[in-house]
């Protein structure tokens, strides 16, 4: 990653560079709708259904929630309908079918119909397709590295990911403590 | 001896990379959720704040020719930075990292991002404080001129963009010229 751009956007978030949209949405406070009845806005029921179980596959409920439990896709959906653009929630559906047409290729099934190894082998696929598209051109990105990040953003800012046991959840750090045995620091982090 | 004038400061500091540092990477899958629930490696950085000096060129104006959806003028924005701003630049990179090495840090990278005008998120200028009506918009008491009913007590009163947070200095000026005009206005002068 350019190391300039890093500097300048850790600066202002988090650490790290996001998309546009994501980055919006972010900042914007997007957030999953938990309604037990809940519709897509932009995406279809089934292109739905399909981004759960990428989301999933790039973060798998074990011992902690999975993307599913934090309805990461959801949060996607959420975000591609307020901070995408006509142009870019265009792509991002037709971008979708990538998953299917590779898992086609490989293995003659639609994604949600392979096992969890054939997912992660598609996933490493694309995961690669992304690395290699990334520095061609680093003003689009992959469908990959879209849905990877706003899964993870999605997942750490909701409250089942954020209390969910892979990080500690402080909502407000305390006080400043100067001198403190390191053991005692944990997996503590905030975002 | 430095070959620019006035000065700069720093602000940062030192914190560990959290969730966002595998954004960028490739990992997916059980790997992934371990590697994130560990905290990453350490980092600090600084970043410096100088001080713009008070160009006359440097301005704002209306544009008529182009109108806003409410069929206003818009604005136009022209400011740049010029040598002392620049040479400023060179100075803070250079005693920046001299500070970090002196620190005992190790890897210590400098960069110059150009940093345009505006992005210091703090708006000065544009109607500055002077003593004198041809060359400034306000007077000592933030009152325009021209127009003694008329006070400006947010940021445009400054002449220069200084290298430090400038709202309580907006605050205390606005203190001072509510009180002065409300002595003025108990005075019949207003």
């Amino acid at each position: 990653m350019d190391r300039r751009e890093v500097l300048r956007v850790s600066s202002l978030i988090l650490g790290y560079s996001l998309t546009a949209g994501t980055a919006a949405a972010l900042l914007g406070g997007c957030k999953a709708d938990t309604a037990r009845d809940w519709i897509p806005r932009t995406i279809s029921n089934k292109e739905a259904d399909l981004l759960a179980e990428i989301c999933e596959t790039i973060l798998p409920k074990t011992d902690t929630p999975g993307a599913k439990d934090a309805l990461c896709h959801r949060y996607i959906d959420e975000m591609v309908t307020n901070f995408y653009s006509d142009d870019e929630k265009n792509n991002f559906k037709s971008d979708l079918k990538l998953f299917d047409d590779k898992s086609k290729e490989k293995h003659s099934k639609i994604f949600i119909a392979l096992n969890s190894n054939e997912r992660e082998s598609i996933l490493g696929i694309l995961s690669d397709e992304a690395k290699n598209s990334q520095r061609s051109d680093k003003n689009k990105s992959h469908i990959f590295s879209t849905i990877k990040q706003a899964t993870i953003s999605g997942y750490f800012t909701s409250e089942v990911g954020a209390k969910g046991g892979l990080c500690e959840f402080l909502p407000v750090p305390g006080p400043f403590k100067g001198c403190i045995d390191y053991s005692t620091v944990g997996k503590a982090y905030v975002l | 001896m430095p070959n620019f004038i006035r000065g700069y400061g720093y602000q940062g500091g030192g914190s560990r990379e959290g969730w966002g540092r595998y954004i960028a990477e490739a990992n997916y899958g059980r790997d992934l959720k371990e590697a994130l629930s560990n905290p990453g490696d350490w980092g600090f950085s600084i970043t410096a704040f100088g001080e713009c000096l008070p160009y006359h060129e440097n301005k704002i104006s209306l544009n008529r020719e182009v109108l806003d959806i409410y069929g206003l003028p818009t604005l136009i924005m022209d400011a740049e930075w010029k040598t002392n701003e620049k040479e400023m630049r060179k100075d803070m990179t250079a005693a920046g990292a001299e500070m970090l090495e002196a620190a005992g840090l190790k890897d210590v990278k400098t960069f110059d991002d150009g940093g345009n005008p505006g992005l210091g998120i703090h708006e000065m200028g544009t109607a500055r404080m002077g003593r004198d009506p041809k060359t400034s918009v306000l007077n000592k008491w933030n009152q325009v001129h021209s127009l003694p009913n008329v006070f400006v007590t947010d940021g445009s009163f400054m002449t220069s963009a200084s290298c430090v947070n400038p709202s309580l200095t907006y605050m205390a000026f606005t203190a001072r010229a509510a009180n002065y005009a409300v002595e003025e206005l108990k005075k019949g002068n207003l």
